[in-house]
């Protein structure tokens, strides 16, 4: 391998790790005022955070958002995602075009497109509009993790099944279900972190009393950041360094991106 | 124990079944695919839905004292391109454009060949630890890493830390367009990485050691082999990229100071200050049909290059 790729390769290490490390080093300031290097080190930043019961509720509404997210995309992609990878039907690739519409509309375009939906309907100012929103969204990311599981999982697994005489609730509760669980969980902890920290959606549907975090985050970094903020982002950093973590081990990382065929 | 367990699920499945068979659910498995993806359908169509909703409302005109619906009229368009306030829009999107651009530009540069390391490095271990790095700005969340860029850029941020160690003065990058163009990397080069990696994947080693054999050099290789083959690929996560960037919010707003706002942060404005939901429809569906069309151009783009190829072969 080249000395140029080296260095590119580098300098995109760093692009990603430089920006990780100053978030958890500043999680743990000691300082009023977030600066760096910090002067002292504490854990002040997440006590502030435990301390700031707005930034908590904010936190709860996330997290509810989160699991909201990740129900929604399972009920609906499970199934979807199967129909579209072991069934043939006419139609089959337009629906299929259709379902990823969410990652193909810049996300601003959507978020409009809720609003002046959900503003009609008159629905504004409940969590569950700004879950539906996020699901839609971000339904794509599940499908397309369930659907490189499913293209890896042998057919003939579940034509053998129903030569030995299982029924198709059985195949599919035995044989297909268990070899697409890696898929599903992986596009799940996708799903759920997507939502947690989604951002513009939130900002349109969100109301000031019904906040999410990521708009908390963003309203105090309009003026110099509090130390709670530093926290909340080390919070979303760790989560995310945990989720790839548990995405790696379950392999099927590894063959969404990097399949092997 | 076990056992009993095991029987009662057998038994809660032949239940299952005998219900399925009562309620003639065969008779449904030709339309069974439709069943399957019918709830997806259905949620996925309130976004096309709410997309002709901001059509239809875009046409109308709309009384900002009353705050009433007028008449059908192209209202809103003439307010984004004719004076007074037409330049200003135009000024954003074209901003917008060119920035996404530029971004979407240099992160094929850096990610292409971060992509063909992950596929071509020998080390497991290397390769894992790297296609993880890729995955976590993505997972971070747009505001926590504008946070990060923050930290870095600001005034006493690390940036100004590091080059004083050096004695050089920090030149002020947080209000510039270098500050936004740096923090959108940070999601950019990761994302074109591992949206190119499958095309570098199915490039055959075996043709650069022929290249390389004939005496062709890196560079050489690079631009006769490596990128025509995965040019597919480079031109897909280019459109993916692109669209991720045209969209972009939170690094204007806090890294640009607000100074250079892109449409995103201008639709925003329109909805929370003006409370303008026909403009704002309006902007919006110029970026969608923006969109749109970057969407389509590659396939246009990419048999004009075959085209030309050929005639050059042949």
């Amino acid at each position: 391998m080249g000395p140029v790729i080296r260095l590119i390769l580098a300098i995109v290490i760093a692009l990603v790790a430089v920006p990780l490390t100053i978030v958890i080093i500043a999680s743990f300031s000691g300082d009023e005022r977030l600066i760096f290097p910090p002067g002292s080190y504490s854990l002040n930043p997440y006590r502030a955070l435990l301390g700031n019961e707005a930034v908590i509720e904010a936190l709860g509404r996330s997290l509810i958002i989160g699991v909201q997210v990740v129900i929604m995309s399972l009920i609906v992609g499970v199934p979807a995602a199967i129909a579209l990878v072991r069934h043939q039907f006419r139609f089959r690739i337009s629906i299929g075009m259709y379902l990823i519409l969410g990652v193909a509309t810049p996300l601003i375009a959507s978020a409009f497109a809720f609003l002046v939906l959900f503003t009609n309907a008159g629905v504004l100012g409940a969590l569950w509009p700004i879950s539906v929103g996020i699901t839609v969204v971000n339904l794509p990311f599940l499908l397309f993790s369930i659907a490189s599981s499913l293209a890896s999982l042998d057919p003939r697994l579940e034509e053998a099944a129903a030569t030995l005489g299982a029924e198709q609730v059985q195949t599919f509760l035995f044989v297909t279900l268990p070899g697409i669980m890696p898929g599903i969980l992986s596009g799940t902890i996708m799903v759920f972190v997507l939502g947690i920290s989604e951002f513009v959606i939130s900002l349109l549907l969100s109301t000031v009393s019904i906040q999410t975090l990521p708009i908390a985050m963003y309203a105090s970094l309009r003026g110099p950041p509090p130390p709670e903020v530093a926290a909340a982002a080390g919070l979303y950093v760790i989560a995310a360094l945990v989720v790839v973590l548990i995405l790696t081990s379950l392999k099927s990382t590894e063959q969404f991106f990097y399949r092997s065929d | 124990m076990r056992n009993t367990d095991v029987a009662f699920g057998w038994r809660l499945i032949d239940a299952v079944i005998a219900t399925g068979q009562k309620l003639r659910l065969e008779k449904l498995s030709k339309a069974s695919p439709y069943i399957m993806v019918a709830p997806a359908f259905l949620l996925v169509s309130l976004l096309a839905v709410g997309i002709f909703y901001l059509g239809w409302l875009s046409i109308h005109s709309f009384d900002t004292f009353l705050f009433e619906q007028g008449p059908i009229s192209t209202e809103q368009y003439r307010r984004l391109v004719e004076p007074p306030s037409g330049e200003f829009y135009l000024n954003t999107l074209t901003r917008t454009l060119v920035m996404s651009f530029l971004v979407t530009g240099f992160s094929m540069v850096l990610g292409v060949p971060a992509a063909y390391f992950i596929v071509r490095t020998p080390s497991r271990l290397l390769r894992v630890l790297v296609l993880v790095m890729m995955l976590v700005p993505f997972l971070m969340g747009e505001i926590v890493r504008t946070f990060a860029w923050f930290m870095i850029l600001a005034n006493r941020g690390a940036l100004g830390w590091f080059l004083g160690l050096f004695g050089v003065e920090d030149g002020g990058i947080l209000g510039t367009p270098f500050g936004v163009f740096v923090g959108m990397l940070q999601v950019s080069v990761p994302l074109v990485a591992l949206l190119v990696l499958p095309a570098i994947r199915r490039i055959d080693p075996n043709l650069e050691r022929a290249a390389a054999t004939l005496g062709a050099s890196p560079a050489r290789i690079w631009r006769h082999v490596v990128l025509p083959l995965a040019l597919p690929g480079l031109v897909a996560s280019t459109v993916v990229v692109l669209l991720l960037n045209i969209a972009e919010y939170d690094m204007p707003a806090i890294l640009g100071l607000g100074r250079f706002p892109f449409v995103a942060n201008i639709i925003g404005n329109i909805y929370t200050l003006q409370q303008n939901l026909y403009l704002g429809s309006a902007f919006s569906l110029v970026l969608l049909v923006i969109s749109s069309l970057l969407i389509m151009a590659p396939f246009a783009l990419v048999r004009l290059y075959w085209r030309y190829f050929k005639e050059r072969t042949s």
